[in-house]
């Protein structure tokens, strides 16, 4: 039998095993659904248009007339999220205050002048070992060209490279490592730390010293905040037959400064990325982490309705705030945030069919005002997830941006110039840090 | 590698929710009434749903997600329905579609399907149950492991029996790049089963 045969054959019985009376029906998914934002004939569309075009008169009226007629104090408790939160008990107080302007969202109320880091890390899969073999390796990029200079192998046969952070400055990182093959009780992830030198070679590739912490990490599972005191976590459960995307999921923090670790099992925000049923969250992992110690998570039961939420950590419970709620169908992709939080940094898919549409957009974590906003066609899908800002907050890396399969996008925030780079499939990475 | 440069724009005055309430595919000429395109959509899924969730299930190896991806590409098709001018072969456009899902999901569970995949095969049917024969496990895991394009062709190409102008075009890639990349694929294939056999 030739290889062809025996891929025919492999496909066939393969595609046997899904029973056409098995299949979903597609039922309510059409016109009924509420995604389902077909345009429709314009009789039909006459009142819609103009009932939302009075929506959006008076929404936009209030948002442009409230600021002037209200005191400060007021406003904040009139506008968006934050009213809501501080109605569920969540001391507002713990949560920034409004930035009002994207300056006003960085310390001194000046948007950083400070040239972006000269290099930043992924995490790659170049693909050239053997079949059964996966070697996820860091990859040191030039931010001016998307070139990779330097790889860092992992530290030793059979852990592999998942996550990486910046910690500290735009030299230090930290990388999360797991097992190669999940296997029950080697449910765990280790945690090194390196540095780039000034030509980008990564160096001192060290275990950080720091309790064990459990479970698997996957891409996006890892923040650092810029003052480099605080490590934040996810992981999920092995499965009795490995690894699997399924619970008990685990949301850690690490304190570098004490080596103290403390760590939620199962709460209400910790699932990751990938998480199977409609019903259950998913979440992007934690793309940032601010000085204070908030970090930002997208969130959202199915593509329909995902939101950027702003997490504090406390005990028992964690805190969450909504800062947006994706627009439509796609959802937020990712969110990065400014060094004190007060800007969230969003990307979401404003069209969510061909050509594609996402928006890069500069929100006020407060009141979930949109201050500024980058449009860009994509013509290849939507896949990018992954977003990260230096250790300013002065310069984005978006990657997967606007072509999902081998675009970054480098943002300046203070002067709005955004560079695309291309780069290759395979050098694509499957997490960044700056 | 130059950078391509662009610039942001100032919103015009409207904050984050107020973006919801303006649909930004609204479109005012549709030639479908709903109904009309309800009809022409379920007839397309019931034609179709069952051969292109095996096409995705072979791609992304999970039955839940092949699903959600055959789903989202119809509820895709009847959005976009209107900006569609030739109604009467929507099968390339939909193939296309729940590919580029497919792509999708694989780029958000990268780290799952770079996880080797224990296959386990439904074993309710005679059919599902010869799948555990090893040489087709061995088979399909190999093929699990080529690049992205490959996988595609060679489902494209071996399942659904596409000629390679008809891969290229679901693809958008040259037929000649149809026709290298399986024929590295194969060899691949070959290397990699020679091994594991």
């Amino acid at each position: 039998m030739t290889i062809e045969d025996k891929l025919r054959d492999a496909f066939r019985a393969d595609g046997e095993s899904v029973r056409p009376e098995t299949i979903r029906p597609l039922g309510a998914r059409l016109g009924n659904h509420p995604d389902s934002d077909r345009p429709l004939r314009p009789r039909r569309l006459t009142i819609p248009l103009l009932a939302a075009a009075g929506v959006a008169v008076i929404a936009l009226g209030a948002s442009v007339a409230v600021p002037k007629l209200l005191p400060a104090d007021v406003v904040k408790h009139r506008l968006g999220p934050a009213s809501r939160a501080a109605s569920t008990g969540i001391p507002a107080a713990r949560f920034p205050l409004a930035a009002r302007s994207l300056a006003g969202g960085y310390p001194d109320g000046r948007l950083p002048a400070d040239p972006m880091p000269r290099y930043f890390v992924g995490i790659t899969y170049p693909g050239r070992k053997p079949a059964t073999e996966y070697a996820f390796t860091v990859a040191v990029y030039s931010s001016a060209t998307g070139k990779i200079v330097a790889r860092l192998s992992p530290p030793e046969p059979g852990r592999y490279f998942q996550a990486v952070a910046a910690i500290g400055d735009d030299n230090t990182f930290v990388a999360a490592a797991t097992p190669g093959f999940p296997r029950p009780g080697d449910c765990r992830t280790w945690l090194y730390e390196f540095r780039l030198t000034a030509s980008g070679t990564p160096t001192g590739l060290t275990p950080l010293a720091v309790p064990e912490v459990t479970g698997w990490a996957s891409q996006s599972s890892l923040a650092g905040s810029g003052n480099g005191s605080l490590i934040t976590y996810s992981t999920y459960g092995c499965t009795r037959t490995g690894g699997g995307s399924t619970g008990p999921y685990t949301l850690g923090e690490i304190d570098l400064r004490t080596r103290k670790s403390r760590s939620w099992s199962n709460p209400e925000v910790a699932a990751i990325r990938g998480a199977g049923s409609p019903e259950d969250y998913q979440f992007s992992g934690l793309p940032a982490l601010s000085d204070g110690g908030l970090f930002s998570f997208v969130r959202g039961g199915n593509i329909t309705s995902m939101a950027a939420l702003l997490v504090r950590l406390t005990e028992p419970a964690v805190e969450v705030r909504r800062v947006l709620t994706s627009p439509g169908t796609g959802g937020v992709l990712a969110t990065a945030l400014s060094p004190n939080a007060r800007v969230t940094f969003a990307l979401t898919v404003r069209r969510p069919t061909y050509p594609y549409t996402i928006q890069l957009g500069a929100y006020d974590t407060a009141t979930g005002q949109l201050l500024r906003t980058w449009d860009a066609a994509s013509h290849q899908g939507i896949g990018s997830e992954l977003m990260t800002a230096d250790p300013s907050g002065g310069h984005l890396l978006v990657a997967g941006f606007p072509d999902p399969l081998n675009q970054i996008t480098v943002v300046s925030v203070a002067t709005g110039e955004a560079a695309t780079l291309s780069l290759t499939q395979a050098s694509m990475p499957l997490d960044i840090a700056w | 590698m130059n950078p391509v440069t662009r610039q942001w724009r100032e919103p015009a005055g409207v904050s984050a929710h107020e973006v919801v309430a303006v649909s930004p595919g609204a479109q005012l000429d549709a030639p479908l009434g709903a109904s009309d395109a309800d009809d022409l959509v379920h007839g397309l899924y019931r034609e179709h749903a069952v051969t292109l969730v095996r096409m995705a299930k072979l791609l992304l190896r999970d039955r839940e997600s092949a699903e959600d991806a055959v789903q989202d590409a119809f509820l895709g098709l009847y959005r976009a329905l209107d900006r569609l001018t030739d109604h009467d072969d929507l099968t390339p456009y939909l193939r296309a579609a729940v590919i580029n899902r497919c792509r999708s999901v694989l780029r958000t569970r990268r780290r799952a399907m770079l996880r080797p995949v224990q296959h386990e095969p439904e074993v309710s049917s005679p059919e599902s149950a010869a799948m555990a024969a090893e040489e087709r496990r061995a088979v399909l895991d190999a093929v699990s492991q080529l690049p992205r394009r490959a996988r595609e062709v060679l489902v494209l190409r071996y399942y659904l029996g596409l000629t390679d102008e008809q891969v290229a075009a679901t693809l958008s890639v040259s037929r000649g790049t149809v026709s290298s990349t399986a024929s590295r694929a194969i060899a691949a294939l070959g290397k990699t089963l020679k091994e594991d056999l």
